[in-house]
């Protein structure tokens, strides 16, 4: 090593390379902040911008893939990234992983996100799954220290008991949230068991804290899970764009386990007030059954009387027809009846003069003798 | 169920035999000696259906006091 750097003499492609190693060992990875500038995509992969202040701008390039969503030109975007020198090109950061940064660019971000990703379908309620309720198994993703965290686990757990909670703990603010947040939900999702629903939730924060879930690529990783999914951030101004693409989504993750599994306490409250109404209506139907069985065993007794009395009068009136047509009946009126030797007279081919006949009257027997018989 | 399945029959019987009877006892070629005996069988048949339903009569009280 030369001891002074102003003797020192190098070819150009030496002087790169002198000057990225710098970079390297004094700037590895770092984070600049600032205002988009000629925002351009070349080839559908490769992303050239600038971010500038008052006084500077400096160029940037990256791919696509870094991108958080659509961005436009005025953003103020946090990007970390490597100083380089290239060979040809010049100076330029290549990027790490960008965010939008401060309430305004990252609102815009997610508005331009949000119009791209409803063109595409993503929020579609069609697309919407039902959740198992309540599911057997949770698969949780949080960070495991949060007041979140603490929340839904209690309020689940006061609700409703042997819901088994698979937690992947990961941050949920800060460059590395996105990434570990979409590994979480493929991790899941690609289980030989995966939970019945994947739960993702954070406490209320900043925009800036909350940017992560409106990141097109948890939004996305949200939309694509075959999973169904639900998830819950604590805020109530702006509906981040990965709530928008679950299945499900809760204002804050104390109502997530409220959504998730019911409250056995008004369940069992419930319970009893079936089981009393139901003895209520049976104790009503019983009432009404024996009321009109009562009405029956009325009904029963008048058609029974009323059947005999019509029999009884129709008997009578028989017993009146029979009476008028007693053939001895007409003997009282003082008809007589002939008989000839026992037998019933009734022409004159049956009488002789000097025969003895019978006469029949009401109230007597007699005999006679015929002396003379002339045809009528 | 059989007794009153018999009785019904009876009944029904007595009643068809007692309708002839009458509908012979209007006939005007009727024999009187027959009239007399059809007259007979009549009074006879109406007895018999007097009692059957003084009978019936009596279970239908009988009935309702137990089911009261």
């Amino acid at each position: 090593m030369l001891s002074d750097p102003s003797e020192l003499t190098v070819s150009v492609s030496e002087f790169v390379a002198l000057l990225n190693q710098t970079l390297d060992f004094a700037y590895p990875s770092l984070v600049i902040t600032g205002e988009l500038a000629n925002l351009r995509v070349s080839k559908n992969r490769w992303v050239y911008f600038d971010l500038k202040d008052d006084e500077a701008s400096v160029k940037f390039f990256g791919t696509i893939y870094q991108l958080p969503g659509p961005l436009e030109d005025g953003m103020m975007l946090k990007v970390r990234g490597s100083p380089r020198l290239h060979p040809l090109y010049g100076f330029s950061v290549t990027v790490q992983t960008i965010q939008p940064a401060g309430e305004g660019t990252i609102r815009r971000a997610a508005e331009l996100l949000q119009r791209k990703l409803t063109h595409e379908g993503l929020f579609a309620p069609e697309r919407k799954r039902p959740i198992i309720y309540p599911p057997r198994r949770i698969g949780l993703i949080t960070s495991n220290k949060s007041a979140a965290y603490a929340d839904f686990t209690k309020i689940l757990a006061a609700r409703w008991g042997g819901v088994d909670i698979a937690l992947i703990d990961v941050q949920v603010q800060g460059e590395p949230a996105v990434g570990q947040i979409v590994g979480a939900i493929e991790q899941f999702n690609a289980q030989a068991e995966p939970p019945d629903v994947v739960v993702l939730i954070r406490g209320g924060g900043s925009a800036d804290d909350l940017a992560a879930f409106s990141s097109e690529q948890v939004t996305r990783a949200v939309a694509a899970s075959r999973v169904p999914t639900l998830v819950a951030i604590g805020h109530e101004i702006d509906v981040s764009l990965a709530e928008l693409a679950a299945d499900r989504r809760a204002s804050t993750p104390s109502n997530a386990a409220e959504l998730l599994v019911p409250d056995r306490v008004a369940i069992l409250a419930q319970l009893k007030d079936y089981g009393g109404q139901l003895q209520r209506d049976v104790q009503t139907s019983v009432t009404r059954s024996r009321q009109q069985l009562g009405q029956y065993k009325t009904d029963l007794a008048l058609q029974a009387d009323q059947l005999v009395k019509t029999e009884v009068q129709r008997l009578a009136g028989q017993q009146q027809l029979l009476r008028v047509l007693n053939p001895t009946a007409i003997l009282r009126r003082g008809y007589a009846i002939i008989r000839v030797e026992g037998r019933v007279v009734r022409r004159a081919v049956d009488l002789k003069p000097g025969v003895i006949v019978g006469i029949q009257l009401a109230d007597a027997l007699a005999e006679a003798t015929v002396s003379n018989i002339k045809q009528t | 169920m059989a007794t009153t399945k018999k009785t019904t029959i009876d009944y029904t019987t007595l009643k068809t035999e007692l309708d002839s009877v009458m509908l012979e006892l209007q006939r005007e070629d009727l024999d009187v000696d027959a009239a007399l005996q059809h007259y007979e069988r009549g009074l006879e048949l109406v007895r018999q259906l007097e009692q059957y339903l003084k009978t019936a009569e009596n279970r239908v009280v009988q009935l309702k006091a137990k089911f009261n």
